[in-house]
C-alpha cells in the first residue's frame, strides 16, 4: 500500500512537472514495487491514470485551455483504437508486452532529451510568457 | 501523438493542444480500462492507490514547474526512464 502510494506521488509529480504522462512511471513502479506482472500493471495504470487526468482537465478547462467538442470527438474517435490495443495486449505474451513497453519508454525519453537540449523554447521551460489563449 | 496533430493540422497553441488531448485521455483511459477490466488485468485496490495520491503530486509537479529548472530535471528523468527501461527488459 505504501509502495503504490509513493508511486502515485512520483508519478504524479512527474506528470505536473515535465508533462508526460504518469503511465510511463506507473508500469515500472508496479512491476517494480507492486509485482504486478506487466498485463496487470498496464491495465492498473490506466485506471490509475483516470482521476490524475480528470483533475488536470478540470484545472486546464478553467483556464479556457480546453476545447470540448474537439476533446469529445478525438476521445470517441480514439476508443476504436483503444479497443484495439486492449486486445492486442491481451493476445500478446508478457514478455513481448514487456519490451514494448520499453521501447516506449525509451522513446520518451529520447522526446524529453530532445526538448530539452533544444535551443531555447519547448523542453519545460516555462519562464517565457506564452500568449493567453482566449477562446 | 495527439499534441503535434493538433497544433500542425488545427493550428492549436501548444497548450491548448495539450490541455485538449488530456481531455480525450480521460475517455480514452476510462473505456480501456474498462475494457482491461473485463478481461480480469485491473486491481482495483492498487489503481485507487496509485491513482489517488497522484492527484497531489500532479498539482506539486505543476508548482514545482515554475520555480525549478526544467530542462535540467527532463533530462534526469530521461535518464531515469532509460535505466528503468533497460532494468525492466533483463530482470
Amino acid at each position: 500500500m505504501t509502495g503504490a502510494i509513493l508511486i502515485g506521488v512520483a508519478g504524479g509529480v512527474i506528470a505536473g512537472l515535465l508533462g508526460v504522462g504518469g503511465g510511463v512511471l506507473f508500469v515500472p513502479g508496479l512491476v517494480f514495487f507492486l509485482g504486478l506482472d506487466q498485463h496487470h500493471a498496464e491495465a492498473t495504470s490506466l485506471l490509475a491514470i483516470v482521476p490524475v487526468a480528470i483533475v488536470g482537465t478540470v484545472r486546464n478547462d478553467r483556464y479556457g485551455n480546453v476545447r470540448r467538442e474537439d476533446a469529445l470527438v478525438l476521445g470517441l474517435l480514439s476508443l476504436a483504437g483503444a479497443a484495439g490495443g486492449v486486445a492486442l495486449a491481451n493476445a500478446l505474451s508478457g514478455p513481448v508486452l514487456r519490451d514494448g513497453f520499453a521501447a516506449l519508454m525509451v522513446l520518451v525519453a529520447a522526446q524529453l532529451a530532445r526538448g530539452a537540449l533544444a535551443p531555447r523554447r519547448g523542453g519545460g521551460d516555462r519562464a517565457e510568457p506564452s500568449p493567453s489563449a482566449p477562446e | 501523438m495527439i499534441v503535434p496533430l493538433l497544433m500542425l493540422w488545427l493550428g492549436y497553441a501548444e497548450r491548448t493542444a495539450t490541455a485538449t488531448s488530456l481531455a480525450a485521455i480521460v475517455f480514452v483511459a476510462a473505456f480501456a480500462a474498462a475494457t482491461q477490466g473485463l478481461y480480469g488485468n485491473v486491481r482495483l485496490l492498487d489503481a485507487a492507490a496509485v491513482g489517488v495520491p497522484a492527484i497531489a503530486g500532479v498539482l506539486g509537479g505543476a508548482w514545482l514547474a515554475q520555480r525549478l529548472p526544467g530542462r535540467a530535471i527532463a533530462l534526469l528523468f530521461s535518464a531515469v526512464l532509460l535505466g528503468s527501461a533497460v532494468e525492466l527488459v533483463l530482470r
